[in-house]
C-alpha cells in the first residue's frame, strides 16, 4: 500500500516535466486522447526561429537574475550580521516581512511614479532594483540564521587573535558560510528570474524577460508554445537542483534558525 | 567610520544609477522638412515600436522582414516591446503624469479605444500621414480605413492593416454552422455547453455585432454616440445572452478572459466555436496543429465588425523622423504584399489596389488565397463599421455589471 | 569592541531598502487616492476612497483573497501532514526525496499553465476519466477551473506548496526531535494516533508557525495563478489592482489606488499582528 502511494507521489511530481515535454512536441492532442495523436518539433522551430532575439532574452534575464542575487547576498551577508546582534532583532525582522506581505503587484504599482520620475521604469536596471527590495529582504532573512554563538564566537576568537577585519570576514566567515551563501544566491537568483509582476509593471512592458515572453506565448492561445517556452525557464533552476539540491533543504534549515530569539 | 564606507557606498551607487539617465536634445519636427531631409534625419536612429508580440507569424514578420530592411535601406535599427492596448495607455500617462519629457515609445500598434484614449491625453503626434509619400496609394476613401471607431483620423494615426471578425468552428463537429443569431441561439439550446465567448476585446465585438444584427437600421450605430440607441440595443443583445445562458458553456456562469482562453477550449476540444479578429488566423492555426484540418472559419449574415488598426507615432518621441520613415515602409505596396500572404500573417491590405501601378496590381490579384476562411470579397457584403468608442467603454462596463454580477 | 554612537549603517540600509519602499509607495498611493497628486486631481477628496468602500466588490474580492490564501495553505498542509504520516520515512532519503524538489523549481506561472491542461473539463484527467468510461463530454468533468469557488487556484497552490510543507515537516520534526517525544508518548500507553494527535502535532505547529503565517500572507496576494485559472469574479485582490490599474477607463486609476492602500494595510497589519503576539507569547514564555 505505502509502495503504492510511494509510486503515485513519485508519478505526479514528474508529470509536470512530462507534461511540458509532451506539449513542446504535440501536433494534434485534443480530447478526448490521453497522449498526442501527432508530433513535431515546430514549436521548437518557432520558439528557436528568432535565436538572436532569443538569446538576448535569455541572457538579459540571467543577467538580471544573477546581478540581483549577487548584490542581494553581499549586502544580505553583511546586513544579517547587523541584524543578528541588533537589540531589536524581532521588529526589524518584522519589518523585513513586509515586502512580502504586500506582493509585487502592489509595490509594482505603487512605486511606478516615483520608477518613472527618476527615469528607472521601462529600464532593466529599474525592475532589478524593484526586484532587489524582495530579494535583498530574502537574503537577510535567511542569512540571519548563520549569526548563530559559533560564528559569533569563531569572529570574536579571530580578532582576538589579531586579525584584521578584512582578514576575519575572508578567511573566517565565508568559508564557513559558503554553503549557505549558495543557497541565498540560488534563491535570489530565482525571485528575479522568476518574476513576472514586476517587470510587467515597473518594465512598463519595455524590458523583454523570459517571463514576458512565456506569457505572451500564453495569451496568444498556444499552450504548446508556452510550453516550449516554460521548458527553457524552468532548465537553469532544475540544473542547479540536480546538481546540489541541498540549495533548496538548506534554506529550510536556516529559515527556521532565523525566526529563533536567542 | 570605516564600517560606513560598504553600506554607504551601496547606497551612493543605487542612487546614482538611478539618477543615471539624461535625456537627448529634442530634434525639430519633422513636418518642418521635406522627405529627403526626414530620412536623412532618420539614418541611425532606432525606433521603439510597442506592438503584441504573442503570435510568433506577426513577429516572424516584423523581425525578418520588416527590420532589416529598414536596417539596410534606411539605416534605421527598428526595436519591438512588448507592449498593447491599455498597457500603452497606461505606460503613457504615466509618463505624462512623472513629467517625463522625452517618450520611450516611438512608434504605437493601435485602434480604436486606444487611438480614443491616446487622443484625450494628447499623447499622439500629428497630423503627420500626409507627410509619407506611400500614403496616396491608400484607400482614404473607404470608410473602414478613414475612420477608427467613427473617429476621424485625420492624419494622426496612419492605417496598417485591415481585419474582419469571424467565427471558427470545426466542420467535423459542425458541418452547418449557424448564420445568424437565431440560428446560432437554436445551435446552443441543441448542443449545451458547446459556445461561449470571450469577455475581452473579440468577445465584446462579437457582441457589438449582434447588436447590428437587432438593430434596425446599419445606419443606428454610426456617427457619435447615443445613450438611448445604445441602451436599446445592449438590451436585446442581453436578452439573447439571457435566453441562450444556461446553454452555454459553464452555464453562462463564467466566461473566458480572453481570446486566449477561448481559442485553448476550442483546441482541447471542449467548445465548438472560436472568434478571431485575425481573419488569416485560421490557416495559421491549421497549418500549425492547434486547430483541426477541419477547422473552418465563417461570418454572420447578419454582419461582422470589420476594422482597420494603424500605427501612430508618440508626441513625446524623440525619434520622430525615423518613426515616419519606418511607417512609410510599412504602407509600401511591398510590405503590405508580403503581410496579405496568409503563409505570412494573412493580414489586410489598407492600400487601394486600383491604384497601384500594373505590376503591383497582378501581384495583389494573385495573392496566396486562404483555404480555411472565405476570400475577403466574400466577407465584404457583411462587414459593419465599428461603432463609437464609447460603445466598447460602455458594454464592457455594462457586461460586467450586469451579466458578470449577477 | 567599540560601539559606535551612530545607528548602524547596515541597519539603515536594511530599513529604507525593504520597509521604505513598501511604506514609500503606500504614502503614494494615498496621497494619489485622496486627489492631492495626480494628473486628474482636483485637490483632496475622499470621492474615490467612499467609491471603493462602498462598492460591494472590494469586500468581496478581499473576502475572497483571505479564504483563498487560507484554503491553499490549510490543503497543504493537511496534505503534507497526511503524506509524512503516511509514507515517513520513505520521504527522508532516495528518489523520492529527490524528486520532492522537481515543484519548487516550478514557478506559479508554469505551474497554472499546467493546471489548465491537467485539470481543465476537455484536460488530462478528464479524459483519463473518459477513457475509464466515468463520463462522456467534457461538460461532464467536474468543473474546477476558471469557477467562483476557486478550486482550481487552491488545487495549483497546493502543487507549489505541498513539497516545500513537507521538507519543512520534516526539518521540524527532527529539530525538535519528534521521534523521541513520540517513543516516550508510546512507552507511556499512548496509541500511534493518540501519540501523533497530542505530541507530534502541536510540536510541529507550534515550530512551524512563523513561517506559515508568512505563506498564508503572501498566499493572500497571489497573481499568476489566479490570473490564469481563477474566475473573473470574483478576482483575488492582486489580479483586481492589476485589471484596475490598466484599464481603457484612466479615471479608473485612483480606485486602483485606493484598493491597493487597504490591501497593503490589512496584509500589513495581519503581518505585524503575528510578529506582535509570536513575540508576546515567547516573553511570556521565558518568563514562567
Amino acid at each position: 500500500m505505502r509502495r503504492v502511494l510511494a509510486w503515485m507521489l513519485s508519478g505526479m511530481l514528474v508529470l509536470p516535466l512530462v507534461l511540458l515535454v509532451l506539449l513542446s512536441l504535440a501536433r494534434h492532442w485534443t480530447w478526448p486522447a490521453l497522449l498526442p495523436a501527432e508530433l513535431q518539433v515546430r514549436q521548437w522551430r518557432d520558439l528557436f526561429a528568432d535565436a538572436n532575439g532569443l538569446g538576448t532574452v535569455v541572457l538579459r534575464s540571467l543577467g538580471m537574475g544573477v546581478g540581483v542575487a549577487v548584490v542581494a547576498t553581499t549586502l544580505g551577508f553583511a546586513s544579517s550580521r547587523s541584524l543578528a546582534r541588533h537589540a531589536r532583532k524581532g521588529r526589524l525582522l518584522a519589518l523585513l516581512h513586509l515586502p512580502f506581505a504586500v506582493s509585487p503587484v502592489v509595490l509594482g504599482v505603487s512605486l511606478l511614479y516615483a520608477f518613472l520620475r527618476l527615469h528607472l521604469a521601462g529600464h532593466m536596471l529599474g525592475v532589478m532594483l524593484a526586484q532587489l527590495v524582495f530579494a535583498y529582504a530574502y537574503a537577510v532573512i535567511l542569512l540571519s540564521g548563520f549569526w548563530n554563538q559559533r560564528a559569533r564566537s569563531l569572529e570574536e576568537l579571530a580578532s582576538s587573535l589579531g586579525a584584521g577585519r578584512r582578514q576575519v570576514w575572508l578567511h573566517v566567515l565565508m568559508p564557513l558560510a559558503r554553503p549557505l551563501l549558495g543557497v541565498c544566491l540560488f534563491q535570489t537568483f530565482l525571485i528575479s528570474w522568476f518574476d513576472y509582476a514586476l517587470v510587467l509593471l515597473i518594465g512598463s512592458g519595455q524590458v523583454s524577460t523570459l517571463t514576458m515572453t512565456l506569457y505572451q506565448y500564453f495569451s496568444s492561445g498556444d499552450i504548446r508554445l508556452a510550453a516550449t517556452c516554460a521548458l527553457l525557464l524552468l532548465t537553469p533552476p532544475l540544473l542547479a537542483l540536480g546538481l546540489n539540491h541541498q540549495l533548496l533543504s538548506a534554506t529550510i534549515v536556516t529559515r527556521l534558525e532565523a525566526y529563533d530569539d536567542e | 567610520m570605516r564600517r560606513l564606507l560598504l553600506p554607504l557606498g551601496a547606497l551612493v551607487v543605487i542612487v546614482i544609477a538611478a539618477c543615471g539617465r539624461t535625456p537627448s536634445s529634442t530634434p525639430t519636427d519633422p513636418r518642418s522638412q521635406d522627405w529627403s531631409q526626414i530620412q536623412a534625419a532618420a539614418r541611425g536612429q532606432t525606433v521603439t515600436m510597442a506592438m503584441w508580440e504573442g503570435n510568433p507569424a506577426i513577429n516572424a514578420y516584423m523581425r525578418d522582414y520588416v527590420v532589416p530592411h529598414v536596417k539596410s535601406e534606411d539605416g534605421i535599427t527598428l526595436r519591438m516591446v512588448p507592449a498593447q492596448g491599455s498597457m500603452i495607455v497606461s505606460t503613457l500617462m504615466t509618463e505624462v503624469e512623472a513629467g517625463r519629457q522625452h517618450s520611450a515609445l516611438d512608434l504605437v500598434w493601435i485602434n480604436g479605444e486606444t487611438f480614443y484614449q491616446l487622443h484625450q491625453i494628447h499623447a499622439l503626434y500629428g497630423p503627420f500621414t500626409a507627410r509619407l509619400p506611400n500614403q496616396h496609394y491608400i484607400d482614404w476613401n473607404n470608410p473602414f480605413i478613414a475612420y477608427d471607431f467613427q473617429q476621424p483620423v485625420d492624419g494622426y494615426e496612419m492605417p496598417w492593416g485591415n481585419v474582419q471578425l469571424l467565427l471558427i468552428t470545426d466542420t467535423a463537429r459542425v458541418p452547418d454552422p449557424p448564420a445568424d443569431p437565431a440560428a446560432l441561439a437554436a445551435w446552443i439550446h441543441a448542443h449545451p455547453g458547446r459556445f461561449t465567448f470571450d469577455t475581452g476585446f473579440t468577445g465584446m465585438s462579437f457582441l457589438k455585432s449582434l447588436m447590428y444584427a437587432f438593430a434596425d437600421r446599419p445606419g443606428d450605430l454610426q456617427g457619435p454616440f447615443d445613450a438611448k440607441t445604445y441602451r436599446r440595443l445592449r438590451d436585446k443583445v442581453f436578452a439573447w445572452i439571457d435566453s441562450v445562458r444556461t446553454d452555454l458553456w459553464h452555464h453562462g456562469e463564467t466566461f473566458p478572459a480572453s481570446t486566449a482562453q477561448l481559442h485553448q477550449l476550442f483546441a482541447n476540444g471542449e467548445v465548438d466555436f472560436t472568434m478571431s479578429f485575425n481573419d488569416g488566423e485560421v490557416d495559421n492555426r491549421v497549418d500549425s496543429g492547434l486547430f483541426p484540418e477541419t477547422a473552418k472559419a465563417f461570418v454572420l449574415h447578419t454582419g461582422t465588425l470589420q476594422n482597420s488598426h494603424y500605427v501612430g507615432i508618440v508626441d513625446r518621441s524623440v525619434h520622430k523622423a525615423a518613426a515616419m520613415v519606418v511607417a512609410n515602409f510599412l504602407i509600401s505596396p511591398e510590405a503590405q504584399l508580403k503581410k496579405l500572404d496568409p503563409a505570412v500573417w494573412g493580414d489586410g491590405t489598407v492600400l487601394d489596389v486600383a491604384r497601384l501601378p500594373a505590376p503591383w496590381r497582378q501581384r495583389f490579384a494573385d495573392a496566396g488565397t486562404r483555404t480555411h476562411a472565405p476570400s475577403r470579397r466574400a466577407i465584404q457584403p457583411y462587414a459593419r463599421r465599428e461603432p463609437a468608442p464609447e460603445v466598447m467603454i460602455e458594454l464592457t462596463r455594462d457586461f460586467r455589471e450586469r451579466i458578470l454580477h449577477e | 569592541m567599540s560601539r559606535s554612537r551612530l545607528p548602524d549603517p547596515w541597519i539603515i540600509l536594511l530599513a529604507t531598502m525593504t520597509a521604505g519602499p513598501v511604506l514609500a509607495g503606500l504614502v503614494f498611493m494615498l496621497l494619489y487616492s485622496t486627489g492631492l497628486i495626480g494628473l486628474l486631481a482636483h485637490g483632496f477628496t475622499l470621492r474615490y476612497w467612499h467609491d471603493v468602500l462602498d462598492d460591494r466588490q472590494t469586500w468581496i474580492t478581499l473576502a475572497y483573497s483571505l479564504t483563498m490564501g487560507l484554503a491553499s495553505l490549510a490543503a497543504s498542509l493537511v496534505l503534507a501532514l497526511a503524506l509524512q504520516a503516511a509514507l515517513g520515512a520513505r520521504l527522508r532519503r532516495g528518489a523520492l526525496r529527490g524528486l520532492l524538489f522537481v515543484p519548487l523549481a516550478v514557478p506559479p506561472l508554469v505551474a497554472a499553465l499546467l493546471s489548465v491542461e491537467v485539470l481543465g473539463n476537455a484536460g488530462l484527467l478528464a479524459r483519463l476519466a473518459h477513457t475509464l468510461g466515468w463520463i462522456d463530454q467534457p461538460g461532464d468533468f467536474p468543473t474546477l477551473l476558471f469557477t467562483p469557488s476557486g478550486i482550481g487556484i487552491v488545487l495549483t497552490h497546493m502543487t507549489l506548496v505541498t513539497p516545500f510543507l513537507l521538507l519543512l515537516l520534516d526539518r521540524l520534526g527532527r529539530n525538535a526531535r519528534v521521534a523521541d517525544l513520540m517513543q516516550v508518548a508510546r512507552t507511556l500507553g499512548a496509541s500511534r494516533w493518540q501519540a501523533w494527535r497530542q505530541v507530534c502535532l502541536p510540536v510541529l505547529m507550534r515550530a512551524g508557525m512563523p513561517v506559515l503565517s508568512v505563506y498564508f500572507i503572501a498566499l493572500m496576494g497571489a497573481f499568476e495563478v489566479p490570473l490564469l485559472v481563477g474566475a473573473q469574479y470574483p478576482s483575488m485582490v492582486s489580479v483586481l489592482i492589476q485589471r484596475r490599474f490598466s484599464q481603457f477607463d484612466i479615471s479608473t486609476r485612483p480606485e486602483a489606488y485606493v484598493l491597493a492602500s487597504l490591501y497593503a494595510c490589512l496584509a500589513m497589519g495581519l503581518l505585524l499582528a503575528l510578529f506582535a503576539w509570536r513575540g508576546r507569547r515567547e516573553v511570556g514564555e521565558r518568563a514562567s
